[in-house]
């Protein structure tokens, strides 16, 4: 039953038999024409992606209009401690992430009295989990690496918060926001029909957005993937390069992609035998470490703190990439 | 936090695409139906975290929050007008 649902939901190995019948049969293509096969993985690819991703989305959409950050800041306030971290890094991976957000987000929790540690805890997790597009990475990678991540990366969350909370570097946030006293906002009600719009609204709004860069990243996937010789990405990423997690992590840290946009990269790469570990060091640090991100929450946070949320990130991306290479 | 009933409209938002987008969106409705009332856009992160909105742009009309968090059509501008007794 489960080998069913996996590979009727998530491999899609009936569109991928669409279009092995497509080309090669109905169009009567050639089945060992690097260029056929390149077409075929993008086809499959983009289309497979557009479809997880129209319903994930939108399921994703409605679960998240019965978590508004107004409810979030109200739910976290009545736990403190470790719980609250692990809270934190749970609403944080639910919630979609912008970085536009970072500051409201980060005012209204600080400012009405959640601890700092917490509140990383969100900031951490938020960007770097993203419960539709890691199912979509089960659909390519297979269920391991993308339950690995998730747990992984609510994991770093939590611990990545504690040591926050633990430094207390609470006189490291910028001083106007001590002198914020927010009023409780509640949220309007909606019925579901309301919660279904805004669903639909949301993958209209990010198919939109990220339509482009899936396009890019399975192009880039299709080349890896019948182009670029194994030996070339095994030699530079593979496990006989003991670098691979840093330098993996070194190039995912600038980059700014949509969760979306890197995953056929790190498919593509994952089926050319890159590790693993390096490939979530990869993701994570794309997905977690953004300029846009980095440049709100200087608004907020002075320097030191600033720089010991990217310093956690980096070296916690590492020591996990290192850390699966190693156990698997 | 009087700054938020100096204009009957305002979109306020943290300077990113989509709360600018919101704002080209309202201005364009209150053009098309020749609204006489007062407009402005402004980015900040202070006043929002005192109105405890937590998603950006927000949507006030008459000092009253209406709308966080999204980016509206102006479809939906129009009706939360006509709601707030701008249409």
């Amino acid at each position: 039953m489960f080998s069913w649902i996996n590979n009727c939901l998530f491999k899609m190995l009936w569109l991928d038999h669409f279009f092995n019948w497509f080309l090669y049969d109905f169009l009567n293509l050639s089945k060992v024409n690097r260029w056929i096969n390149s077409l075929h993985f993008f086809l499959f690819d983009v289309s497979k992606i557009f479809i997880l991703m129209s319903v994930l989305i939108c399921l994703m959409g409605i679960i998240q209009s019965y978590l508004p950050p107004e409810k979030t800041k109200t739910i976290l306030k009545h736990f403190n401690g470790i719980v609250g971290n692990i809270l934190g890094a749970c609403l944080g991976g639910i919630t979609p992430f912008c970085s536009c957000s970072s500051i409201p987000i980060f005012i209204g929790f600080t400012a009405g009295g959640l601890p700092l540690g917490t509140t990383f805890s969100f900031l951490f997790a938020s960007p770097m989990i993203d419960i539709a597009s890691l199912i979509l990475l089960a659909s390519f990678m297979g269920m391991k690496i993308s339950v690995s991540y998730i747990i992984v990366g609510l994991i770093f969350s939590v611990i990545a918060g504690l040591i926050i909370k633990n430094l207390n570097m609470e006189d490291q946030v910028a001083d106007y926001i001590y002198d914020i006293h927010p009023i409780d906002k509640k949220s309007g009600h909606i019925n579901f029909q309301e919660r279904f719009l805004s669903g639909i609204k949301q993958v209209k709004e990010i198919i939109t957005r990220v339509w482009i860069y899936i396009l890019i990243g399975v192009g880039i996937g299709a080349i890896i993937h019948d182009w670029i010789p194994t030996y070339w990405i095994q030699n530079i990423l593979g496990n006989k390069n003991p670098l691979s997690v840093i330098l993996a992590v070194l190039i995912g840290a600038p980059m700014y992609s949509d969760v979306f946009g890197v995953i056929p990269i790190a498919t593509a790469l994952f089926s050319k035998g890159v590790p693993i570990g390096t490939l979530i060091s990869f993701m994570m640090s794309v997905t977690m470490l953004s300029l846009p991100e980095l440049i709100m929450l200087k608004k907020v946070l002075k320097n030191k703190l600033l720089f010991t949320f990217i310093f956690i990130g980096i070296i916690g991306i590492i020591l996990i990439g290192l850390g699966f290479n190693f156990i698997l | 936090m009087n700054v938020i009933n100096d204009k009957d409209i305002i979109v306020l938002g943290t300077g990113c695409p989509k709360c600018k987008k919101l704002s080209d969106n309202v201005q364009k409705v209150i053009n098309d139906n020749n609204l006489k009332q007062s407009f402005t856009y402004l980015t900040d992160s202070v006043l929002m975290a005192n109105l405890g909105i937590m998603s950006s742009p927000a949507l006030i009309i008459h000092g009253n929050t209406v709308s966080t968090g999204k980016l509206l059509t102006s479809k939906e501008i129009v009706k939360l007008f006509q709601q707030n007794n701008i249409l």
